[in-house]
């Protein structure tokens, strides 16, 4: 009997230990050398949608694991914030806007960007049909649903395109007060909302932020300097994996999008499909061509950086814009793209 | 015979006691802070994870004047719908303990306003009353009204039944009844239930303003919080969350008062210092 | 006002057949019959459960007979006589065990509950309530001090002492008292008893008083009704002469009194 209770206690005593030490990050210079195919996780920043289509395709489609990576994508949503799940090591991977990287980078995390699906932004306002507003300049006598906390509202502020007479109220992820009446107008991203309100019978515009000269990246693949520091090979073979499933997913996008309508009970097929549509001017703009797609420039990081500063976001002594972003890999993948092809 | 318990000066004895009992309270306040920055520390977290106390701090003084016209803002949201909770809630307490059929049909419904998911509704008031106070004040009554129904309710019907029996032989009226006995006795009930209503009030209008937007020129608490968050500024957004907790402190150190001083007949508490056998 | 009020002529209390069932099984009150006279002080005394604070509260009307009824009359039985031209029912005040004061209201606050309560009184104004409010107090010991306290700042014995005052602010024609003093020590038991019956002096109305301690019954009593088990077995005359004081609980003849009620109260259950 004795012997038996030895047994539970150090049993029992092991499981505290693990228990313990499963809190520690991954960033501690203690932790083992991570083995040979990883489980490998990519937290999205929202909920599963079209925006994520090129990820999911090289899940659905076998890529991930063609390159030796077992990869599981987890959704965002609500209260699901990116930063803290790399910092804590739940994720290795993220999604993320190029403003985000930034603001958190302002935050003394260590995020960086490795690609840049969608080449332009798909922020806008979304204003009714029926309404007097044709562009930013007419933006009056509304009830803007927005999310204040966001870099827009100043930037639009600064460039005194919110005229007093616009209600800044907050968005809470319905277009049921836009359909509703007159006199509402919403942020919204352009390849989703604008369906919605269709849907629901009320024809609307969408006031493209990119043309006002607020265009961050979107949708990037982000990671922490460590984890890129640490494990080079598999940095590369994530970002070639995501650049193929992202081609693959602008050509035939059924089968993907079939798997995010399991993942999203909320989403609909149609949704997913204008989703699509939608996307690919945003990922190949001005006819880029397929093959070099996810590219990043420094004179756009460094463009959003200054904005940011000058909008008092980020504390521009904490962030530099070379560093925000890292394309090695991206060239490293492109061009072994361009060495395949005949 | 003399109470060796009791000091000679009596106001230096209610200084003692004063003193005894909030020593504890502000231990374990000190404890936890530093359990808190050692935890940030070993654990090597970034700031985005989990901020220190000493960066709480400084963002919290960086942005006092904004985190004071917040308290300002959500308070005074927070205490309208406190009010109109007390005044809604009495009036249909003193209702369903006057008429059974009513309380017994309506009661239950009282409850969903209990379990009310706020994400839900919140839509559907916007809609009903617009991005301004009175929405917000609306939402904090809702999440804070029930409390006191349930206890003005029980406090009106639960009268020793002696008390009933003295009014019925000196034939009193329905009305006065309810009037010189059952609405003094549910008065301690009514506080009971304020106790907890003012920590709800507080967190209804920080909820309301997450939906709603600001209902004055400033910023809410529950507003900062939001944009706090947007940007990815955690050492603020505690700041703000500090900020409401201490709210929500003074709503119940309010209300504590009032017990002890304009409702003191009707508390009944022990008077140790006026004892006079 | 009291000058002024017509002296009511006191009640005397007649149950029949009363019955008060609360289950199908043992009846609390079985048949019961009996008069209680006028103007006198009548002790209903009996072991706990034997029913004497039923009967009390089916006199009082707080308790409603399953069957039978209590007729109240004045001497000569011409059916309720209460004050002429104001409110036929007769005038009726309860004392219960604990004090039962409202505890947000001051001493002569409490007093003045009836004034305020009963429909009867409302020929009273305001300041006469309060004097008279406040004569009552003083009647039964407390200086005027006292008055604006609360109850939580009284003694159990001062307590009483200011329920009794109310019992008495609406000049009852019968006063009903169920055990008030049974939470008291013996010294102010006693000294309440004599209270009662100096109260009683200054105006005879009827009193009916519940007790299971045999030496208040006796100190008290005209007339000690012994109850057992629902029904009023004997009915004892109490010899012992008025005015009583203190020193009468020391007399021979007061521990005669006694031994005879306490076998009575043996041999019936």
């Amino acid at each position: 009997m004795k012997r038996y209770h030895r047994i539970l206690t150090g049993i029992g005593l092991l499981a505290l230990l693990i228990g313990c030490s499963a809190q520690k990050t991954d960033s501690s210079p203690t932790s083992k050398e991570a083995p040979a195919n990883p489980k490998i996780k990519i937290v999205l920043n929202w909920y599963p949608e079209a925006e994520h289509g090129g990820f999911y395709a090289a899940l659905v489609h076998g890529i991930y694991k063609s390159h030796g990576l077992d990869v599981e994508i987890v959704p965002g949503g609500k209260g699901v914030s990116v930063p803290p799940e790399l910092e804590l090591g739940r994720a290795q991977f993220g999604i993320g806007n190029a403003d985000d990287v930034l603001m958190a980078r302002s935050a003394d995390s260590s995020m960086v960007a490795l690609m840049a699906p969608l080449q332009n932004g798909p922020r806008c306002i979304m204003v009714r049909e029926d309404s007097q507003i044709t562009n930013f300049q007419t933006l009056k006598n509304v009830k803007l649903q927005i999310d204040s906390g966001r870099p827009y509202v100043p930037f639009l502020k600064s460039k005194s395109l919110l005229d007093p007479s616009v209600q800044i109220v907050p968005y809470y992820g319905t277009v049921a007060e836009l359909v509703a009446g007159p006199g509402v107008a919403q942020q919204a991203y352009s390849f989703s909302e604008p369906l919605l309100a269709e849907q629901q019978g009320v024809k609307v515009r969408s006031l493209m932020l990119s043309e006002i000269g607020y265009n961050p990246y979107a949708c990037c693949l982000v990671a922490t300097e460590e984890y890129v520091q640490k494990n080079p090979e598999v940095v590369q073979k994530m970002v070639k994996a995501s650049v193929e499933g992202w081609q693959r997913y602008l050509e035939s996008p059924q089968e993907t999008n079939a798997y995010i309508l399991k993942q999203n009970e909320k989403m609909t097929a149609e949704a997913l499909a204008y989703g699509v549509e939608k996307l690919k001017p945003l990922c190949l703009p001005d006819g880029l061509a397929a093959d070099r797609m996810g590219q990043m420039t420094l004179s756009r990081w460094q463009t959003l950086r200054d904005q940011l500063v000058s909008l008092e976001l980020i504390d521009g002594a904490k962030v530099v814009a070379e560093r925000c972003f890292n394309d090695r890999f991206l060239q490293r993948a492109l061009e072994v793209e361009t060495t395949a092809k005949p | 015979m003399r109470d060796l318990r009791r000091a000679d000066n009596g106001s230096s004895l209610f200084a003692n006691r004063w003193i005894v009992s909030a020593l504890p309270p502000i231990l374990v306040f000190l404890l936890m802070v530093g359990l808190w920055q050692w935890t940030v520390e070993f654990w090597k977290l970034k700031p985005i994870v989990l901020p220190s106390p000493a960066a709480v701090w400084k963002a919290a003084t960086e942005k006092e004047s904004v985190l004071i016209k917040g308290m300002l803002a959500t308070g005074a949201a927070a205490g309208l719908g406190l009010v109109s909770s007390v005044v809604i809630g009495s009036i249909l307490a003193i209702l369903f303990s006057q008429f059974r059929w009513l309380r017994l049909s309506i009661y239950p419904y009282v409850i969903f306003l209990q379990t009310v998911p706020i994400v839900a509704i919140a839509p559907l008031l916007i809609i009903w009353s617009g991005n301004n106070l009175r929405t917000i004040v609306i939402i904090a009554t809702i999440i804070s009204v029930f409390p006191i129904i349930a206890n003005v309710t029980a406090g009106l019907l639960a009268i020793d039944r002696n008390w009933i029996d003295l009014f019925r032989m000196h034939g009193a009226s329905r009305w006065q009844s309810l009037a010189k006995l059952r609405i003094p006795a549910a008065i301690p009930h009514l506080l009971v239930g304020m106790r907890i209503s003012s920590g709800l009030a507080v967190i209804g209008a920080i909820i309301g303003e997450f939906f709603v937007g600001n209902a004055t020129s400033y910023d809410g608490l529950g507003s900062l919080m939001t944009q706090w968050q947007s940007q990815q500024r955690t050492a603020h957004l505690f700041a703000a969350l500090v900020a409401s907790t201490l709210l929500g402190i003074a709503f119940f150190l309010i209300v504590h008062l009032l017990g002890r001083t304009v409702f003191r007949r009707w508390t009944m508490a022990v008077d140790l210092e006026s004892y006079d056998p | 006002m009291e000058d002024a009020s017509i002296a009511a002529a006191p009640l005397e209390i007649e149950c029949s057949d009363l019955e008060v069932r609360f289950s199908a099984h043992v009846p609390v009150l079985e048949r019961l019959s009996c008069k209680f006279p006028a103007g006198q002080i009548v002790v209903l005394l009996g072991r706990s459960g034997c029913g004497k604070s039923t009967l009390l509260r089916c006199v009082a009307g707080l308790q409603k007979p399953t069957s039978g009824g209590v007729r109240l009359s004045a001497v000569g039985g011409q059916g309720h006589q209460g004050r002429v031209g104001v409110d036929a029912r007769p005038r009726m005040s309860f004392v219960f065990q604990e004090a039962t004061l409202l505890p947000w209201r001051s001493a002569i606050e409490n007093v003045l509950l009836p004034a305020e309560l009963d429909r009867g009184l409302a020929g009273v104004g305001r300041d006469d309530a309060r004097q008279l409010a406040a004569t009552r107090l003083e009647e039964v010991g407390l200086e005027k001090q006292e008055h604006h306290k609360l109850p939580r700042q009284l003694s159990g014995g001062m307590k009483m002492r200011v329920a009794l005052a109310r019992a008495l602010m609406n000049d009852p024609d019968i006063l009903l008292l169920d055990e008030p003093f049974a939470a008291l020590d013996d010294i102010l038991r006693n000294r309440l008893n004599e209270l009662l019956l100096q109260l009683w002096s200054h105006r005879p109305r009827t009193i009916l008083f519940v007790t299971h301690n045999i030496s208040e019954a006796i100190f008290l009593s005209h007339q000690i009704a012994i109850m057992h088990k629902g029904r009023i077995g004997q009915q004892w005359i109490n010899p012992l002469p008025f005015p009583r004081e203190h020193r009468l609980r020391s007399t021979p003849e007061f521990s005669h009194c006694y031994g005879v009620v306490s076998s009575a109260l043996e041999s019936l259950s």
